[in-house]
């Protein structure tokens, strides 16, 4: 186990210099996406800004816990884009078109060398803006924070990005069982947009079902920042526990399934 | 000792027959009918260790769908398959340490980088420790001669260097099988010779056994002792190489260029005059059909020197002409300048040596195309097992 962990490590270490390499060859290929993602961010912040500065609060939290609530959110898709999102993205494609091949075929987990053989460094920016977000919001809600406050913040934040990884592969993994997915990804899109703008104390009743059990990205951001607050009770992180554990295993379940369904395709 | 064993391998693929039109479509929504497609069925088949085998077979023959159950790739639909001792479709890490696969349509290189950045993760994919890693890279260097190619950017690369690096890599962690699905698809006959030599080789001084899936009889020829045919899922015939070739191969194509007008359309007799490309059953030439001692031959544009050409050889005397009833050949195509034709295989040297004398600008013979090879022995019926 300790011998496979230290092999993914360097087989990592060796993806992401040859994604630097490949991403250095030319300069604006390099340079661009930290432009653009930067611009993105910028314009998201601003849709944010001008929603929020009009609301006063939402359940118990005021514009302070939404700000953090806006940079916790920000962080975890930030992660993402940073390093799994434009991996995991390619998915369908290359179970359609017979790209996952090669993948099969080397001692490697195709999944591990998919999800960290297109890391985007675009996307820093995003992370460092983010956690001046988190700050700013931490110090506007006026918060008193101690190392284990933000240890366990951070644990929480880790978890939630398993999550939002797992539903990625998730709805991707539909494409080894059906022709397409587009449609579950244009729900995934919408629920994303959704849920970063509404944190989860907000879903009462079947919503609460959607958002916290099926489609569960009204937990990523809010259970961090429920921690931080020392607003979670035990029930609350038990149930994110579980939602996180289950939806991991259905993932690996899904994946280990498809493999199993790959037909390729005719060549 | 087999390395790999199948037996009643089948895969068998499901597939929606939509209905026509657009009540077809509708009616679908609510009713839809599946056809079972059987791309491999009931295959037998064994590997020795060190065997070099060929893999023949027509587009949809289910070659590649083979190959995928080899490696594991795809899982079969039923019947039992071992390779090296394993299930291949349990994916184990340590059997699939033991091959590589090489597909020619699917290229297992970073484009932008250069084929020693490719290496280096494939270095620790195989978990080769860095003196193993230097040595396998100089051998591999050197047999391709590809010294100073290795800090190029792929993409800048031709696609015969190109293939040199895709098996440099296949091959760096020394398997013990090696999968090639087409790897000289594309390539110049140079580039092909080249990559027929290394791979020859590669299995004579590793012991790599080899399994070629090609279209190109050449490859076969050139490479593999031991020829598996497939036609249609269905193994039609397994057993040495020059057998096949001697048994199924009845013809030789030959392409005859000249540097002048040596056929004229005019002049001819719309009988004489055969359609470009049509079929060889249809147009068999110079026993009958090509009667090429008219007027056009006649106004001297064949450089013969007082000499006819006539069942094959020349003939003195006469005006230069060419009469007609060479006992060979099946016209495929023909221009001014341009003669192609079919001949028996043991008719080629005859043949050619009545072409010489006509100063062609290029010639070049080709075998039966596999599919015809194929076609031939399913429908004689040939079950032929070792």
């Amino acid at each position: 186990m300790r011998k496979r962990g230290r092999k993914n490590l360097r087989i990592l270490r060796e993806l992401v210099r040859i994604r630097f390499q490949g991403l250095m060859m030319y300069r604006l290929g390099f340079f661009g996406p930290f432009f653009v993602d930067g611009s993105l961010f910028v314009i998201q912040l601003l849709v944010f800004g001008a929603v929020y500065s009009n609301v006063e609060r939402i359940g118990t939290w005021g514009q302070g816990e939404m700000i953090l609530f806006i940079g916790t959110f920000s962080l975890i898709n930030a992660v993402g884009m940073v390093f799994y999102f434009f991996g995991i993205v390619q998915l369908p494609e290359k179970i359609r078109g017979g790209g996952l091949d090669l993948y099969l075929t080397k001692p490697v987990s195709p999944l591990l060398r998919l999800t960290f053989e297109k890391i985007n460094p675009g996307s820093i920016p995003l992370l460092l803006m983010s956690l001046v977000i988190i700050g700013y919001g931490i110090r506007r809600a006026e918060i008193m924070v101690n190392a284990g406050g933000i240890f366990l913040y951070l644990g929480w934040v880790a978890l939630m990005m398993v999550l939002h990884y797992d539903m990625m592969v998730l709805i991707r993994c539909v494409c080894f069982f059906l022709v397409t997915n587009a449609r579950l990804e244009q729900l995934e899109e919408a629920g994303l947009d959704l849920c970063m703008k509404l944190p989860g104390i907000a879903f009462y009743g079947i919503y609460r079902v959607i958002f916290c059990f099926l489609l569960p990205y009204g937990l990523m951001a809010t259970l961090p920042v429920q921690c931080i607050l020392g607003e979670m009770g035990w029930r609350t992180a038990l149930e994110g526990c579980a939602v996180a554990a289950a939806f991991t295993g259905l993932t690996a379940f899904v994946w280990k399934q498809g493999l199993r369904r790959y037909n390729s395709a005719s060549s | 000792m087999n390395i790999i064993e199948t037996n009643k391998l089948t895969k068998t693929y499901r597939r929606f027959i939509k209905p026509e039109g657009l009540s077809g479509s509708i009616k679908s929504l609510w009713k839809r009918e599946y056809e079972e497609k059987s791309a491999v069925r009931d295959f037998d088949f064994t590997l020795k260790e060190g065997e070099f085998i060929g893999l023949i077979g027509p587009n949809g023959a289910g070659k590649t769908t083979l190959t995928k159950m080899l490696t594991g790739i795809i899982a079969p639909t039923s019947g039992n398959i071992s390779v090296l001792d394993f299930y291949p479709n349990d994916l184990k890490n340590e059997f699939k340490r033991q091959y590589a696969v090489v597909m020619g349509q699917k290229s297992q290189l970073f484009f932008e980088l250069t084929a020693n950045d490719t290496l280096r993760l494939f270095k620790e994919i195989y978990e080769l420790d860095e003196r193993q890693f230097q040595e396998t890279k100089a051998y591999f260097t050197e047999l391709f001669g590809v010294g100073e190619l290795m800090d190029v950017q792929v993409r800048t690369l031709s696609l015969g260097e190109r293939m040199k690096m895709e098996l440099m890599v296949a091959l760096l962690h020394n398997p013990r099988i090696l999968f090639l699905d087409e790897p000289t698809i594309g390539l110049d006959a140079i580039a092909s010779n080249q990559i027929r030599k290394f791979l020859k080789q590669v299995n004579r001084e590793k012991g790599t056994s080899i399994i070629l899936t090609s279209h190109y009889m050449e490859d076969i020829a050139a490479l593999c002792d031991r020829s598996v045919v497939i036609h249609h899922g269905c193994k039609v015939y397994d057993g040495r190489t020059d057998e096949l070739f001697a048994r199924y191969q009845k013809n030789k194509k030959i392409t005859v260029t000249f540097s002048r007008e040596i056929f004229p359309a005019e002049g001819l007799s719309p009988e004489e005059q055969l359609p470009v490309g049509s079929p060889p059953e249809r147009q068999p030439i110079f026993g009958g059909q090509l009667h090429l001692g008219g007027q056009s031959i006649s106004r001297g544009q064949f450089p013969l020197g007082g000499q006819s050409l006539s069942g094959g050889q020349l003939s003195p005397g006469g005006q230069p002409r060419f009469a007609g009833q060479l006992p060979f050949g099946e016209v495929l195509e023909r221009t001014p300048h341009k003669l192609v034709f079919l001949v028996p295989r043991e008719s080629a040297s005859a043949a050619l040596a009545a072409i010489m004398p006509w100063n062609p600008t290029d010639i070049s013979v080709e075998e039966d195309e596999i599919g015809t090879v194929v076609e031939r022995i399913y429908q004689e019926g040939a079950e032929y097992e070792d």
